[in-house]
């Protein structure tokens, strides 16, 4: 991996951003008591420079629960263009946390925009499932487009596992896995094929993670 | 630069050969009129890796270019052959 930018502690562009974290921190913290399960000693190692964070998506409120899972960064989310022609929309253009992107049409700009991003030193959270999973909790396909993105950014790869608590007793869980190097996977300039497999990789990889989260 | 549709064209099966050596036979073959999608199989991230590489062959940018706005091997190559002049 290449030495990335470090992201600047602060800056007036992130205050509306780091405001609202930190006015939604506490209240959460309490409510969902977030409990943080590390896979190994290097996934517990905090994350520094540029790094793709997925996860599964289980609802609306996932980007808040995978702040947790990365606390000590400001993330960047990639979500659909229609989000922000939403109601909350204009909150979110004013926290500047989102990459919207047209899924119908992807296009160039938005992939220049996630990888620059990333280039910039930041963590950038995507759902490679594309939407909200059909409720069954079951994880729905990935799409390949992540491996791109962190081969082209050359930032790791960081699989991260949502448990939502089922009940307002119980506890989210947060499973954190180590990152993942994708150019160490497919060594090099990577065929169809391989970009293919890779992203069947990961998705095993964010399977095994619901386990840590039952135990 | 100048650089003719056909070159345009022969570069672009190789990247394509580069990228899916299964489908050799049928990239080698391949003609502007051919559609990316239907013809060739191609998904949006096989789109979106073909750019890449196209970019970094050709010096270029494909600035604000929707997956969708390519239908055919022909449209890249129009894309390309404009960029390039």
């Amino acid at each position: 991996m290449n030495k990335q930018n470090k992201a600047r502690l602060f800056s007036l562009r992130n205050l509306p951003m780091d405001v609202i974290r930190l006015l939604a921190a506490p209240p959460g913290l309490v409510w969902l008591r977030p409990k943080l399960i590390y896979t190994s000693k290097a996934a517990k190692k905090r994350i520094r420079g540029g790094a793709l964070l997925i996860s599964n998506h289980t609802g609306f409120i996932d980007p808040v629960y995978t702040m947790y899972a990365v606390w000590y960064r400001r993330q960047y989310f990639v979500c659909h263009q229609v989000l922000m022609e939403t109601k909350g929309g204009p909150l979110l253009r004013l926290a500047g946390c989102c990459i919207p992107i047209d899924a119908n049409n992807f296009s160039m700009g938005s992939f220049r925009k996630i990888t620059d991003t990333l280039k910039e030193g930041k963590v950038v959270t995507l759902f490679p499932e594309g939407h909200i999973n059909d409720g069954s909790g079951k994880m729905q396909e990935f799409k390949s487009g992540m491996a791109l993105i962190s081969m082209q950014s050359k930032c790791p790869i960081v699989p991260v596992f949502l448990k939502p608590p089922k009940h307002w007793y119980n506890r989210l869980r947060v499973v954190i896995d180590e990152p993942v190097d994708v150019t160490q996977l497919c060594g090099g300039v990577p065929a169809f094929s391989q970009i293919n497999e890779i992203t069947k990789q990961l998705q095993q990889r964010e399977a095994l993670l619901e386990q840590f989260a039952d135990k | 630069m100048s650089v003719s549709r056909n070159e345009i064209l022969e570069k672009l099966k190789e990247i394509l050969v580069s990228a899916d050596e299964n489908g050799r036979e049928k990239l080698s073959a391949v003609t502007e009129s051919a559609n990316l999608y239907t013809d060739l199989g191609l998904g949006s991230v096989n789109m979106l890796y073909m750019i890449i590489a196209t970019e970094e062959v050709f010096g270029i940018r494909f600035d604000d270019v929707g997956m969708n706005d390519f239908q055919t091997v022909g449209d890249v190559v129009s894309y390309i052959e404009g960029r390039l002049s």
